[in-house]
Formats: C-alpha cells, structure tokens, sequence
C-alpha cells in the first residue's frame, strides 16, 4: 500500500540495474546486489534472492552480497539462512558496517531494556 | 580512445576484473596513463591495496600527481583495513588537494579519500573544481547520498543529465538517487508506522544503499 507512492523510483532504478547485471557482457557482483536490493524495496523477494544467489555465485566472499542476504533472510524470517550469512560476513569482513550497525543497535536496545523489569507469568 | 572507453565502462559496471585483464600494451603514450589510473583504482575496488601501493613506486609518485593520489587513496584504504593511523595520510592528501585542485585523478582519488574519512565538506570543495567530469560527478553524488543529502545529490544528477544525456554513470547516478529519495517520502508516511520500521530496518542495515554507496565510493 505504501510502496505505491515511490514504487516508481524503485522500478527506474530496477531497470537501470537490472539491464547491466542481467547481460553476461556487462554483469557484475555489485549489479546484482542493486538488482536485489531494489527487488527487496519492490517487494520481490524470491527475484532478489534468485539475484543474490547469482551474486554470492560469482564471488561467494563478497561481503556486500552477505550482507544483504542476511538482511533478505531477516525479511523472509529464514533464520538460520540469517545466522549462517552473518557467520560467514564476520569471517570474511569483520568491519563491514552492517556489522557494526546491527551490533549498535543490539547495544541501544539493551540499554533500553535495563529499565524495564519484565515479568513472566507463571 | 575507445580502448579507454571500455576500460571506463567496465569499470563502471564494476566489473573489475574485466578492468585488470585489459590488454592496454597497445596504447599510445599519452594514452598509457589515463589507461593506468581505472586499473589502479579497480584494484582498489577489489581490495588489493597493497598491489597498488607496490606498483606505484614512491619516485613515480612525487613526480606524478596522479599517482601520488591513487597511491594515497590505496594507503589510507589498507590503513583504515587494518585500524592503522591515517593523520600522516591525510594531510599528505590535504596537501595534494590543495596544490593540485585541478587534476581530474587528484579530485577521484583524494575526494574519495576525503569522503571515505569522513571529511564531506573538504571532499565538495576539492571535486566541485571538475571540468564536466562525470567520475567527479557521480563521486559527488554519492558524498551527498553519504551526508544524506538526498535533495542535493538529486540536484547534481539534474545537472549531469543537462550536459551528458544518456551516460552510463547519469543513468546509474540517478538509479542511486531514486532508491533514497523513495525512502525519504516514506518514512515520513504519516499513517503507517509499521512501515517506518520496516523501511528503518532495510535502510540502516546498507543493504542496497549501503553497498550501491561504498561501490561508488571505490570509483
């Protein structure tokens, strides 16, 4: 429903990077990723993962695609296609931001947390 | 002259390897250089810091501003890899930028440099002196997408589209540009917060975004 108002902007910019990573001439890891990535913003998530698998295909170390196929898998609630992805991500670029994102916000929530006392129900 | 071209290109489409396999042996002098920088700079891209830092011997560097700058950029790259101290780099580039403002590989390699450390506004005024250079360009438009500053990277792909129509970096400029300002307009969505969580979550862990600006940053 919200997607309608900039669905727009995504899809030119699908296209834009769809036409370079989808060519054997022109394809390269980081079309693919903007390939997938915008996929994801238009709500396409099997076409994104079909991308970031080609991507992780042409180089199975790239950071970036890791990154985003952690983020993907997030989305589709794949678990341990997530933890899996952020193990290998820690392996090959320990400071990826993504890394250094997520692991900020883990801290911001814990801190949040400690002043609330949570009760369990018996 | 189309030899470069398609070394451009590729580079471009950050097909780097392509870049690096590109027989430039038959280049004219004048071309050899021009030909040299996309190569140094893919190897960058590809993290091979120190195999730049070992081709360009220091001699070359002092006595070629551009190498100088691609030599640099690939020493604060393999610094900041490995949490070393960047000062002496950077005002090393400082000095670069001010005594050689006008040399289209000094404003690449030094104000990705400057933009990589964070520096914005000093990376601006060192790549705002281009001479309708569409490298620079795009490199500005991504510092701008950096400072989120969305609004003024969109100015820039305006400007780019009214002197290089149909470019390969125009097009993909304003492919960067459209996947934020979406982002933008959403998040100010005022009836659906749900949304506004969802979008927070893809926007901050970089997936696209992130990537599409460290890519450019490695133009």
């Amino acid at each position: 429903m919200t997607r309608k108002q900039g669905g727009e902007k995504y899809q030119q910019a699908y296209y834009v990077f769809e036409e370079l990573a989808q060519a054997s001439s022109t394809q390269s890891v980081n079309t693919l990723i903007a390939q997938a990535v915008s996929e994801i913003h238009l709500g396409r998530l099997p076409e994104a993962e079909t991308a970031l698998g080609q991507a992780l295909g042409l180089d199975g170390e790239s950071a970036d695609a890791l990154a985003n196929t952690a983020v993907l898998n997030t989305i589709l609630g794949k678990k341990d296609e997530v933890e899996s992805a952020v193990t290998k991500l820690s392996a090959v670029a320990p400071g990826h931001v993504f890394l250094q994102e997520t692991q900020r916000r883990k801290e911001a929530f814990d801190s949040a947390s400690q002043k609330y006392t949570p009760k369990f129900e018996p | 002259m189309t030899e470069l071209m398609t070394i451009h290109n590729s580079f471009h489409q950050s097909q780097y390897n392509h870049v690096l396999q590109h027989d430039t042996s038959s280049l004219s002098n004048t071309n050899t250089l021009p030909a040299r920088i996309p190569k140094l700079r893919a190897q960058c891209a590809n993290n091979s810091y120190n195999n730049v830092i070992s081709s360009v011997s220091p001699s070359e560097a002092s006595s070629s501003p551009d190498l100088a700058a691609i030599r640099l950029l690939a020493s604060y790259c393999q610094a900041s890899s490995t949490s070393s101290p960047t000062d002496k780099i950077l005002s090393e580039a400082s000095t670069l930028a001010t005594s050689h403002a006008d040399n289209v590989n000094v404003q690449i390699c030094i104000g990705t440099l400057l933009a990589k450390a964070g520096e914005y506004e000093s990376a601006l005024t060192l790549m705002k002196q281009h001479q309708g250079s569409l490298d620079v360009v795009a490199l500005i438009v991504q510092t701008y997408l950096l400072m989120n500053r969305t609004d003024l990277a969109s100015k820039e792909c305006k400007s780019a589209r009214g002197f290089a129509q149909d470019a390969l970096l125009v097009n993909l400029s304003e492919a960067w540009v459209g996947m934020r300002e979406v982002n933008h307009s959403l998040s100010f969505h005022p009836s659906s917060h749900t949304f506004v969580c969802f979008s927070t979550l893809i926007y901050d862990s970089k997936t696209g975004r992130g990537e599409i600006s460290t890519s450019i940053l490695r133009l």
